[in-house]
């Protein structure tokens, strides 16, 4: 009650929000401002009482000065509304800068805030972008589990059960695995692809080679690219294309430097 | 000797950068990123170090390996010129007391909408465009620092309850001097009845058209739920819809929305034409489907 009556003392004051729009696109930065105004009232008013420094006083009053020449020039001037804009949000930053310090606990995001709710909106959108990258590939991947389990998460998050954390880790892990299984037969099913961008790589690296083994200077080098290459050749003849990667990136970081 | 090989550096920069703030803070994250064909892997700055769930998909949306190592991703792109990134980052907003604050150092343009029912109390910078979507904020921002303020606010409608209160005024006034001007229009009644008339049926007609705007479909039972919905609201929308539209309906990042109208467009369901430099989808008749 105490709170209600400082806040309508200090709308007296301060004067009323204004409330009439614009129909423009600065509509929305009206409105951001207005919200912005009324929210930092209502914050200063929580937490100082009657008893507003002068500093905060001061600030909130510059803050509400430019909302409301925010919307005098709101359809006249965008330029000028959008410096309003500006100062009026700068100055509720200030403000709400200042909240903050005085806030009791002054800590960075902790887990305790976060969701299970959030968590698992997160997961299943994860599970989601698995499942349409499955269904691309074609492949035979289960995903009852994950579906059942994710599910039942859901139920419990509902009724505001709380032992959820061991399930939702349960989830993460499952999903991981599947996101492996995708990608070893996306890889796979990418296999053409990958061969032909590295022959064609390979091809144009001993063109270039070519064109430097006249030069004196890095004659040892050049060889020394060239059995790389040679065996990067091997290894993808033999299927194995996890090492003829590393090598592959080891002659093109050598490349650049030649 | 000094040797140029043609490695270009003006790859990596994120195109259609979006950015989506869980209520807890967490930050789901999307983007297109061009990419150097000739490199067997691209190293991509990631915008936090406390990274989950990221997937990277080349243009026909096969997922590629990668991995992360502290605020960087490694994605093994053999070939591609363009890949597309989704990740959830848990350190680009903090909280102090009631006040939330998200910031960011980016290169690149982008989008962030924050979650529903919050408010934002303060930010240093002036936003290129704003929508508010199902009473969510999404700011359009431009690239360098940005920080912005916001808290959770249970009193948020109360500047459109205290609009709706003027509202109620407005309309008795407008009604005091409407309600005569109706007199006095009934007194003219002959004329004015013949074009209201008219304007009825076109009305009519236009709602007929309307109805007539939204096709029968028959959606293929394997097509993903969400994307039902999509075609759902393309049908009911007359048969096509800009894709920036689609965005706005179903609030997903440009990336996430291209990939499910590539999808459908994979499928048949869909065709996509260029309106405006704009993507206009447009549903296929069963004709052109068959």
């Amino acid at each position: 009650m105490k709170k209600t009556v400082y806040l309508a003392i200090t709308l007296i004051t301060f004067g009323m929000i204004p409330t009439i729009y614009a129909d423009s696109n600065n509509d929305d930065l009206l409105r951001i401002a207005l919200e912005a105004d009324q929210q930092i009232l209502l914050q200063i008013n929580s937490i100082y009482g009657s008893t507003i420094p002068s500093h905060i006083k001061s600030l909130y009053e510059q803050g509400h000065q430019s909302v409301i020449e925010l919307e005098n020039s709101i359809e006249n001037n965008s330029e000028e509304s959008k410096e309003n804009f500006l100062s009026a949000l700068k100055s509720f930053k200030q403000i709400s800068k200042f909240i903050q310090k005085s806030s009791d606990t002054a800590n960075n995001l902790e887990n305790n805030y976060k969701s299970y709710k959030d968590e698992i909106q997160r997961l299943e959108k994860f599970i989601n972008s698995l499942k349409s990258a499955s269904q691309k590939l074609n492949s035979p991947i289960d995903f009852t589990n994950v579906d059942s389990l994710l599910s039942e998460i859901k139920q419990k998050i509902s009724n505001n059960e709380n032992d959820t954390r061991e399930q939702i880790d349960e989830l993460k892990s499952l999903t991981y695995s599947l996101k492996q299984q995708i990608h070893e037969t996306s890889s796979h099913k990418n296999q053409d692809k990958f061969i032909n961008f590295m022959q064609n790589q390979l091809d144009q690296f001993e063109i270039k080679l070519q064109k430097f083994s006249n030069n004196e200077s890095v004659p040892d080098r050049i060889e020394e690219i060239r059995s790389l290459i040679s065996q990067t050749r091997t290894l993808i003849s033999e299927k194995n294309f996890e090492d003829a990667k590393i090598i592959f990136n080891d002659i093109t970081e050598v490349m650049k430097n030649i | 000797m000094l040797v140029i090989f043609p490695f270009p550096n003006s790859f990596g920069s994120n195109k259609n950068l979006d950015m989506i703030i869980y209520s807890d803070g967490s930050t789901h994250i999307t983007s297109e990123i061009e990419v150097n064909p000739l490199n067997s892997n691209h190293e991509i700055k990631l915008f936090g170090k406390d990274i989950d769930n990221l997937l990277s998909f080349d243009e026909n949306e096969y997922i590629l390996k990668s991995s992360v190592t502290e605020n960087y991703a490694m994605i093994e792109t053999f070939g591609n010129s363009k890949i597309f990134l989704e990740y959830d980052v848990h350190d680009l907003v903090s909280k102090q007391g009631r006040i939330w604050t998200f910031s960011i150092n980016s290169d690149n343009e982008f989008t962030v909408t924050f979650p529903k029912n919050t408010v934002i109390v303060g930010m240093n910078s002036i936003p290129i465009d704003t929508q508010l979507i199902d009473n969510q904020n999404q700011l359009l921002l431009s690239e360098g620092y940005t920080e912005i303020d916001y808290l959770f606010s249970s009193t948020n409608t109360a500047i459109n309850k205290e609009n709706n209160d003027y509202s109620l005024i407005y309309i008795i006034l407008i009604s005091l001097v409407i309600i005569p001007i109706i007199f006095l229009i009934k007194k003219n009644s002959a004329k004015i009845k013949k074009s209201s008339i008219s304007a009825e049926i076109i009305q009519k007609h236009e709602s007929t058209s309307d109805s007539e705007n939204s096709i029968e479909l028959k959606i293929p039972e394997d097509v993903r739920e969400d994307d039902k919905l999509i075609i759902k609201f393309i049908s009911d929308n007359g048969g096509e819809a800009l894709e920036s539209e689609l965005r706005k309906k179903f609030l997903l990042p440009r990336t996430t929305m291209w990939r499910a109208v590539k999808r459908l467009e994979r499928n048949g369901l869909v065709e996509i034409k260029k309106k405006d430099s704009q993507n206009l989808v447009k549903l296929r008749t069963e004709d052109e489907t068959s």
